[in-house]
């Protein structure tokens, strides 16, 4: 059979991180998985704030019948939110998100290429794998993280969608 | 198409699934006297590769699923690798889609995705 292979958000602190199936990554300014509307992006009167980064990865729940790997990471091509720019980069190594709640996030130094970048032509490479007969954690974390200028439109943003692609055997 | 069957030289074969419902697994095959593989849609073959000396099976499913975890596509790579006089690898691939489209290309395993591969 097939692995069941879902997209996890790793939060919390390092020592006691919490990983929950992603059903709707929203962008804000708080460390928490699946938010909802709370503390959301703050656009600055000058400069620019940021969300707290979101750290996600590729999960196996249950196991290949092989390996899984060749993983690839990309968008559209387009980000359609009105003043927010969007950043992605890999980490083999979590860490835990910061920043000044409700207000902006610290500022990463792995999401640091603007997604728009990476589209099926030109993805960006998620190292991992996982075989037979492991369960859990298959690739390095993909980390994103929103930039907001002073041009960001209240309310909420569109819908993005953005794709892992991997390989099974 | 859903399951696989692996046909040997001398006439036997290994079906993905047995009679009671155990799995084999792609490691399970014995690639050093595979005859043929074929892909399976119920008990009807929808696609089959014969292999000749020197020719080793590639098979793998390529997924793409967005943030939720949903499944977006599913490609059947299918194919063989060899290696040439001076053993240089090549690998020959049918990418089988879900709709029927069928593209015959090399591993395209540098960063590049083919545009059909996102339809």
């Amino acid at each position: 059979m097939p692995a069941t292979v879902s997209v996890i958000q790793r939060t919390g602190p390092i020592g006691l991180p919490v990983n929950t199936a992603i059903s709707n990554l929203r962008h804000n300014t708080d460390d928490t998985a699946n938010p909802g509307t709370v503390n959301p992006l703050v656009r600055p009167t000058v400069g620019s704030n940021y969300g707290y980064w979101k750290t996600t990865y590729l999960n196996a729940d249950t196991t290949p019948d092989g390996t899984i790997d060749n993983i690839r990471f990309f968008s559209d091509g387009t980000i359609g939110w009105t003043g927010v720019e969007l950043f992605a980069g890999t980490d083999p190594a979590y860490t835990e998100a910061t920043g000044t709640l409700g207000v902006t996030g610290n500022i990463s130094t792995v999401a640091i290429v603007d997604i728009v970048n990476y589209v099926f032509a030109t993805p960006l490479a998620v190292p991992g794998s996982l075989s037979n007969p492991s369960t859990g954690k298959i690739s390095d974390f993909v980390v994103l993280q929103a930039k907001v200028g002073t041009g960001a439109v209240a309310g909420t943003l569109p819908f993005e969608t953005l794709t892992y692609r991997y390989d099974e055997t | 198409m859903s399951t696989w069957k692996a046909n040997y030289v001398g006439g036997e074969s290994l079906n993905q699934y047995n009679e009671d419902g155990s799995e084999n697994r792609y490691k399970d095959i014995d690639r050093t006297k595979l005859f043929s593989f074929e892909l399976l849609n119920g008990d009807k073959r929808v696609y089959v590769l014969l292999l000749h000396e020197g020719q080793r099976l590639i098979f793998r499913r390529r997924n793409w699923i967005n943030l939720n975890g949903k499944l977006l596509k599913q490609v059947y790579l299918v194919g063989y690798q060899f290696n040439d006089s001076t053993g240089k690898n090549y690998q020959v691939i049918n990418y089988i889609h879900e709709d029927g489209l069928v593209e015959l290309d090399n591993d395209r395993n540098d960063l590049v995705i083919h545009p059909d591969e996102i339809k």
